[in-house]
């Protein structure tokens, strides 16, 4: 009787296993023949950022979906800060594993109207932007030590609501100076589903 | 050097048959496209086949070919500059081309003869196959300007299969051949597919079938 619970336990113990070990990879990494270890820039949902750092490669961590109690991890998040009264932050922030890198994090944060919305995130495409450290400005690390400026072109910049069957884009090019780094050639390529976007 | 590994296997399991001496060398030429129509190619084919069991209606043959794409293609890619100072877009040409080097080991049976002349035979094969596209891109100003989906060079190893017929002529020493055939797309890992498709080459070559030495019948 022992016994059968036992093999009873082992058989529920390997299903739990395989579920919490179930986990899918949406990141494609294609090497850029003109940056060495940086992916190329494209526009067809690679869900990579890269760029150097100093001169160093820097990309983002592969955006991994896990099977329900699998973890997930993702490579960007976009968020809204709508305490001012006068105007909202968007917030662009992308994840490198925090064990490759030097650097953890590089964000963009936008100065945009009061209540932005999907279709004024949507109105982004097409264009290129001076960050000039007013409008905006970019950040290491989270250390607001590390603020600084640059320009931004946002290749792709739509913004759909979940139940579409159209799909959330977010793509461009970008580069930055700030205190004790300078960022060049920034290049980003995302889908954007319900999981990282939280406004 | 992974890929070697099974080609030097595969060549030292053979070699016991190649010391029996078979009496053949089939070198041919010939041309191919890609019916898979995913990727504008078609190559020039060069090649060696060498029967090593010679049965009266059956052979196994090994063979390599190395194909190229006869011209250059060319296109053009749009580079992006998140400078403000700079036009946010240019043009940017580049050249493409293309080679394959493919190991092959095949199973040949003779189907009809006729006249004492004439031969058709249908044979399927499988082999290792590298192929490598190459892009060269004009010269543009790289630190400044990045390119949208860039035409990428592009190397793939994977294995394939394939099947064909060959007509044999004799004529006054050998014999003349015409054969076609088409191989498969090579299965390899998928990660670039979403860049260039993997082709599959439907190849019509002819050759010269060299008998060194004689068979005993």
């Amino acid at each position: 009787m022992k016994m059968i619970i036992l093999v009873r336990c082992f058989f529920v113990l390997a299903i739990a296993i395989v579920f919490v070990s179930c986990r899918k990879n949406h990141t494609v990494f294609v090497e850029d023949n003109d940056a060495k270890n940086l992916s190329v820039f494209s526009d067809r949902g690679n869900n990579v950022m890269s760029c150097y750092i100093n001169g160093s490669p820097f990309r983002t961590q592969d955006r991994i979906t896990g099977i329900l109690f699998g973890r997930s991890d993702y490579d960007i998040n976009l968020r809204k800060n709508n305490l001012a009264t006068d105007n909202d932050t968007l917030i662009v922030s992308w994840f490198a594993d925090g064990q490759s890198y030097e650097h953890y994090s590089i964000e963009l944060i936008l100065s945009v109207k009061k209540g932005f919305s999907y279709t004024d995130f949507n109105l982004l495409e097409g264009k290129r932007l001076a960050i000039d450290g007013v409008n905006g400005y970019f950040v290491l690390d989270h250390k607001s030590g590390e603020k600084g400026t640059g320009s931004i072109y946002f290749h792709r910049a739509f913004l759909i609501s979940n139940d579409s069957t159209e799909i959330s884009r977010f793509s461009g090019i970008f580069e930055a100076m700030l205190p004790s780094y300078r960022i060049t050639k920034g290049r980003f390529d995302h889908t954007l589903p319900g999981g990282v976007v939280f406004f | 050097m992974n890929t070697l590994k099974p080609i030097s296997l595969a060549l030292l399991f053979l070699l016991p048959f190649l010391s029996r001496s078979q009496n053949t060398l089939e070198p041919y030429v010939g041309y191919g496209i890609d019916l898979a129509g995913k990727l504008p190619l078609s190559q020039v084919n060069i090649g060696l086949q060498y029967p090593v069991i010679h049965k009266s209606a059956y052979q196994m043959v090994i063979g390599v070919r190395g194909s190229a794409s006869p011209y250059k293609r060319t296109g053009t890619d749009v580079a992006y500059s998140a400078g403000p100072g700079l036009p946010l877009t240019i043009t940017t040409s580049y050249e493409k081309r293309s080679y394959s080097v493919a190991l092959t080991l095949g199973n040949r049976w003779r189907i009809i003869s006729w006249a004492d002349k004439n031969m058709i035979s249908l044979f399927v094969n499988a082999g290792l196959i590298h192929y490598r596209i190459r892009v060269k891109h004009d010269d543009f100003d790289s630190d400044k300007y990045t390119i949208l989906n860039p035409h990428i060079s592009f190397k793939k190893q994977g294995t394939f299969l394939g099947a064909g017929t060959q007509y044999r002529r004799r004529i006054n020493v050998g014999y003349l051949f015409f054969q076609a055939d088409i191989s498969s797309p090579p299965i390899t890992e998928s990660k670039n597919n979403r860049y260039y498709a993997t082709p599959a080459i439907l190849a019509i070559n002819t050759g010269y079938i060299v008998e060194f030495k004689k068979r005993n019948r």
